[in-house]
């Protein structure tokens, strides 16, 4: 895919602007024939490295737009591009999910069977990565979260906050581009929450992986370098808050 | 960790019923081998039996219904003797007789100048001597089983014999034979000068072709059949009924355990919809989600394999012990038998595993985690 390079200057700084990492375009997605409309006609592009948070209020369609985002759900109208190019079957969403998108939930979605090493394995399946560098990838991925010492334990064994800790590792094992977190602090105690959303940003900032962050916490959401804000299915605001702290419109272009 | 490891760890979440399905898959398997074993077992121990006496064809009344179903002429015996290539013939009358203690016995006539005699190993007492009349020689399984010994008398049809050798045959159906003189059975079954069909000893070292010619041969006498002793049962009546009902009864055992593996299948992706979202969340392709799906079927399918063969030997130990079965078949399963079972039986499951998978892959990750 080729990348366009263009300059934006509108809150008077000149920064590159490539082609989208991924761009919804008049996205819209109804359910029961229109009796609920969950995203209307909404146009989202996010640059690689990018760190953003999505708010609103329940029902604004937060979730729906990482379904779209994530490839989880079909849009009922518009397109979905990643790096400019429309991802229209499940197949490649799957290809992406496997190598390009991590997802961390709120819920954590561990599988209840498996040790904490053996869930951070699960993303390398099907890639022909051998049985030992599985393993060897799993164990680096749960070392960088600070949890080394428990790779064997079930999930029911522990914490919130290291369950969470396990869902990020498996989320970044692959080495996403885009990582989208989905109120990932959100069954957490507030110290757990606190490093669970350190881990997510040093771990993004460190990699230069794209956060997008589904949250209804401010003070979580004012560490993203930007800001959409979501109600009844639209964008009512996308913001960008630049270095010394001030908030202006997001350049879109 | 492995997809089948992955698939085993599921299926140890509900041991119980994990291990029902697989006995449900074993007692299939078990029945499919048991069933066809015991109607292979009927043929077989009827061809081990006439090749122990020492006979290469069997000379039947053609289109007889079966075995004991033909119904030809003693003195056709001696044309028989003069075909070229032909160097003994065995006139024999046989058929199934209740007996003391409602048992029913296989008793068989032979007239003295039979060859059968020849090869008739004793394991007490004496062979008959020439002339002698209403003494029978019985085989040391339904010696036993009737409690005589050498000297003891035999009842059936309505005539009593004196019990003169006991013989020790290795063939089941020897092992359970009673033999009388031809001309007392023929009397004591209202038959006389007849018999049920004749056993040919051929010229030794005889080419296959010399041997079709010798068949042929004997077939011209009348309306007879010359089998060898392997096709002798290849068209009766109730062997074919036997084959049939054993088929049928194990693909009636064979579709219940399949659908015993269908039905937890379903319920095991019912209960893991999440968890298959989960996975589709995470990259895995509809492809890997179905083949890890189909791998937990098949692994059940395998233990059910397993447990389905020892169940199917010790069902055939069960039925050797069954008098009326274990007196007169040697009853084996064989592994020329055992595995086109299993064959047949994965190929099933696998079949069956991929409804289960299908609809395991229905979903996209988005209604997945939202329908748990």
């Amino acid at each position: 895919m080729t990348e366009t390079v263009s300059i934006a200057a509108k809150n008077g700084t000149s920064r590159p602007q490539r082609t989208p990492l991924v761009e919804l375009s008049n996205v819209s997605r109804i359910f029961d024939e229109g009796a609920i409309v969950a995203l209307n006609d909404v146009d989202l592009a996010i640059g690689m490295g990018e760190c953003l948070a999505i708010l609103g209020p329940s029902g604004s369609g937060k979730s729906s737009m990482i379904n779209m985002l994530s490839g989880f759900d079909v849009a009922s109208r518009g397109t979905v591009a990643w790096k400019g190019e429309p991802v229209t079957t499940q197949k490649n969403w799957a290809e992406l999910r496997a190598s390009e998108i991590g997802i961390v939930f709120q819920e954590f979605n561990l599988l209840p069977t498996l040790t904490a090493v053996e869930n951070v394995e699960m993303p390398m399946f099907g890639h022909g990565i051998s049985i030992a560098e599985r393993r060897r990838r799993a164990v680096e991925a749960l070392g960088m979260v600070g949890l080394d010492g428990r790779l064997n334990h079930l999930p029911f064994r522990l914490s919130g906050g290291e369950r969470q800790r396990v869902a990020i590792a498996r989320s970044l094992v692959n080495r996403p581009k885009l990582l989208l977190a989905d109120e990932p602090t959100g069954n957490l105690d507030r110290a757990n929450a606190e490093h669970v959303a350190d881990l997510l940003f040093g771990l993004c900032a460190r990699d230069g992986t794209t956060l997008v962050l589904v949250t209804h916490e401010e003070d979580l959401a004012r560490r993203c370098m930007r800001c959409v804000r979501l109600k009844d299915g639209r964008i009512a605001s996308d913001t960008t808050t630049a270095a010394n702290g001030e908030s202006a419109p997001h350049d879109a272009r | 960790m492995t997809l089948a490891e992955l698939a085993l760890r599921n299926l140890q979440r509900r041991p119980l019923r994990s291990v029902l399905s697989a006995f449900g898959i074993g007692l299939a398997v078990a029945s499919a081998i048991a069933l066809v074993a015991l109607s292979r077992s009927v043929t077989g121990s009827v061809q081990a039996s006439v090749d122990e006496r020492g006979a290469d064809l069997t000379i039947m009344q053609r289109g007889a219904a079966d075995l004991f179903g033909g119904f030809l002429p003693a003195g056709l015996g001696q044309r028989i003797a003069r075909v070229p290539g032909v160097t003994g013939v065995a006139p024999e009358l046989v058929m199934f007789a209740p007996s003391e203690h409602n048992r029913e016995i296989i008793v068989t006539g032979w007239p003295e100048t039979s060859f059968f005699w020849q090869h008739t190993p004793l394991a007490a007492g004496r062979l008959p001597h020439s002339g002698e009349r209403g003494v029978a020689v019985v085989g040391d399984v339904v010696a036993g089983a009737l409690d005589k010994q050498v000297g003891d008398r035999i009842e059936f049809l309505g005539a009593s014999f004196r019990i003169i050798g006991i013989t020790r045959y290795v063939s089941a159906v020897n092992r359970g034979l009673v033999i009388v003189p031809l001309a007392d059975l023929q009397d004591a079954s209202y038959r006389a000068n007849q018999v049920t069909m004749f056993h040919v000893s051929l010229t030794r070292d005889m080419a296959p072709a010399e041997v079709l010619a010798t068949r042929q041969r004997i077939e011209k006498l009348g309306p007879l059949s010359a089998s060898m002793t392997s096709e002798m049962l290849r068209n009766d009546r109730y062997i074919k009924i036997l084959n049939a009902i054993s088929l049928a009864t194990s693909a009636i055992a064979v579709a219940i355990g399949i659908l015993n593996v269908l039905n937890t299948l379903i319920f095991t992706i019912q209960e893991r919809t999440r968890e298959i979202g989960i996975l589709g969340a995470i990259g895995w392709s509809r492809r890997l989600i179905a083949t890890s799906i189909v791998i937990e079927g098949m692994i059940l399918c395998i233990f059910g394999c397993v447990i389905g063969v020892v169940l199917g030997f010790l069902a055939s130990y069960l039925f050797g012990a069954i008098p009326v079965i274990g007196d007169y078949l040697s009853f084996k399963p064989t592994l020329g038998l055992i595995v086109p079972t299993l064959i047949a039986t994965m190929a099933l499951c696998f079949a069956g595993s991929l409804y289960p998978a299908w609809r395991a892959i229905r979903f996209t990750p988005a209604e997945a985690l939202q329908r748990a």
